[in-house]
């Protein structure tokens, strides 16, 4: 089955070599990261900054209005969720939210409220799944399952969810007031449970009780988003705006024009990188993580955790899709306590990298977003380029 | 570095003896008895390989998460690796080393997808995003003679 969709997805792309792609690309390249912000209404403004903890470098923001079901007055706008091409489905800490404000839970047939337990590597986050109206820009969303973490309703997570990671239920252990997981997948694929009576036990939900990329809500413009960010000088950036684009070949402004499509695994989202003569076989490519990690043991690392090399290395990678589209991308690593030191506002490096710990991965984060316009087709929506899931640059 | 069913056998029913006289949450820093105990708590199955310098104690969950714990020659687990859709219970996996994670300070510049601990008795390394997670966990105190932090994957 899988090979069936690998020889589709290259058909696919054999159809489109016409249009260009192939080769390599740098970070001044990509296909139309440009200066000017496209206009539309399926463009949200997306915002680099140090975040609301002071401490966020290369994290891309958006501001998210969510309603109650079916009212257009029983609404909030909250700012600074993150935006995540490597999860699925809007997540708000429940103290960034208006007291006042309140969405219905998402209960099961018997009446209890479903509760999920969100995973990411660095932590878990506990809180009910609410349904709600969301609006980004001009797109609209109705009744879309989302996580409200730290609700106090439903504070303590049980010892199934708590014993796989930190616990990060505020904004200033989250980093961000929410996530907007705009990945290749609608569905998270959590823990979820139901609480009746206090003790919680695990559930499986239906795929349309899940916490779900909104993405795939929306009216129109619903098979993906492309982020685009501009280039940032080799000494970083104390600012930086972009745009987060919904619909992939939907609109004038979000056309594949000459980006070449990396399909990805239907089961992880992952894809092949070739560094230093080795192949990382589950590689990925994700506006959540705030450095590109790999393995690299001639690197030095800091305490920060960052590389440190002591001058900047110019390096290259090739990424290739499980359609064998293949491309070569040279990317920068700078010393990360120089970086820090030399701008200590900076909010956004094109040449910030970190050792990656698993070694069959290479992680290319939000430096290699800063001068392209990355495609992120969800899996089997329709694109002019074939169907999801790819990534596109 | 091949297993064998007479091998997994025999090392099962030593582990049934031994699982006898330890306590359930063991993993990281526990002994063979606690591999046992992580195997039972995952409903999983169990392979074993057996290298120069460690015994490698592979267990997979149902849903398809695979957890390495690395027995130096001594019978101590001197470190853990997990990789899979979902992460694993890290309290059972790293036993009483998980404090150390929960009260670890946050990094500088925090991201999701990314999380180190490096302690003088305690270095662990998460990774991944939803649906592919990966880590390790180990004691540097307890790795034995020639054996790489790049052997624990």
């Amino acid at each position: 089955m899988r090979r069936l969709i690998a020889l589709v997805s290259v058909a696919t792309v054999l159809g489109l070599a016409a249009c260009g792609g192939g080769g390599s690309s740098d970070l001044s390249g990509g296909g139309g990261g440009g200066t000017t912000p496209p206009a539309g209404n399926n463009v949200a403004t997306l915002t680099v900054d140090a975040g609301p903890d002071q401490n966020s470098v290369n994290t891309p923001f958006v501001s998210v209005t969510v309603c109650s079901p079916g009212s257009t007055t029983n609404c909030t706008t909250v700012d600074h969720i993150e935006v995540d091409t490597g999860s699925y489905g809007l997540r708000i800490i429940a103290s960034a939210l208006p007291s006042s404000f309140a969405l219905p839970y998402e209960t099961d047939s018997n009446n209890n409220t479903i509760v999920e337990c969100t995973v990411f590597a660095d932590g878990i986050s506990w809180g009910p799944v609410e349904t709600a109206d969301i609006q980004i820009a001009g797109e609209a969303a109705s009744s879309v399952p989302v996580q409200i973490i730290g609700s106090s309703s439903f504070t303590t997570p049980p010892a199934d969810c708590s014993s796989r990671g930190m616990t990060e239920d505020s904004v200033e252990t989250f980093g961000a007031n929410g996530i907007l997981g705009v990945g290749a997948f609608v569905q998270d694929d959590g823990f979820y449970y139901t609480c009746p009576s206090g003790t919680c036990a695990p559930i499986e939900p239906s795929l349309n009780e899940e916490v779900s990329n909104p993405v795939a809500f929306f009216a129109t413009d619903n098979n993906g988003v492309v982020v685009v960010l501009p280039n940032v000088p080799a000494a970083g950036s104390t600012t930086l705006t972009g745009s987060l684009i919904f619909g992939i070949g939907t609109e004038s402004n979000n056309a594949l024009g000459s980006a070449m499509i990396y399909t990805l695994d239907p089961d992880t989202g992952n894809l092949s990188i070739t560094f230093n003569n080795s192949t990382f076989s589950e590689s990925f490519i994700d506006s959540g993580s705030n450095a590109n990690y790999f393995v690299d043991s001639s690197i030095p690392t800091c305490t920060s955790g960052f590389f440190c090399p002591s001058s900047t290395l110019s390096l290259s990678a090739t990424v290739t899709g499980i359609n064998n589209a293949s491309t070569a991308v040279s990317f920068d690593v700078a010393n990360a306590d120089d970086l820090f030191n030399g701008n200590t506002s900076g909010v956004a490096f094109n040449n910030l990298a970190a050792p990656e710990s698993d070694t069959d991965s290479f992680d290319f984060g939000l430096p290699f977003f800063l001068g392209r316009s990355v495609y992120t087709a969800i899996a089997d929506q329709s694109t002019p380029g074939g169907n999801g899931p790819y990534i596109a640059f | 570095m091949m297993s064998t069913r007479s091998r997994r056998w025999a090392l099962g029913a030593a582990l049934l003896l031994q699982a006898l006289a330890v306590p359930a949450f063991a993993g990281l820093g526990g002994n063979a008895g606690s591999v046992e105990a992580d195997q039972l708590k995952m409903k999983g199955t169990l392979r074993t390989t057996v290298a120069a310098a460690f015994t490698v104690h592979e267990i997979t969950s149902p849903a398809g998460t695979v957890v390495r714990e690395y027995l130096a020659p001594s019978g101590v687990v001197f470190a853990v690796a997990w990789h899979g859709r979902k992460m694993p219970d890290l309290q059972q996996t790293l036993g009483t080393y998980f404090n150390q994670l929960t009260a670890a300070p946050r990094p500088e510049h925090p991201n999701h997808a990314h999380f180190s601990v490096n302690e003088p008795n305690f270095v662990l390394q998460s990774s991944g995003h939803m649906r592919a997670y990966s880590g390790r966990a180990y004691d540097p105190s307890l790795l034995p003679q020639g054996v790489a932090v790049t052997d624990i994957q």
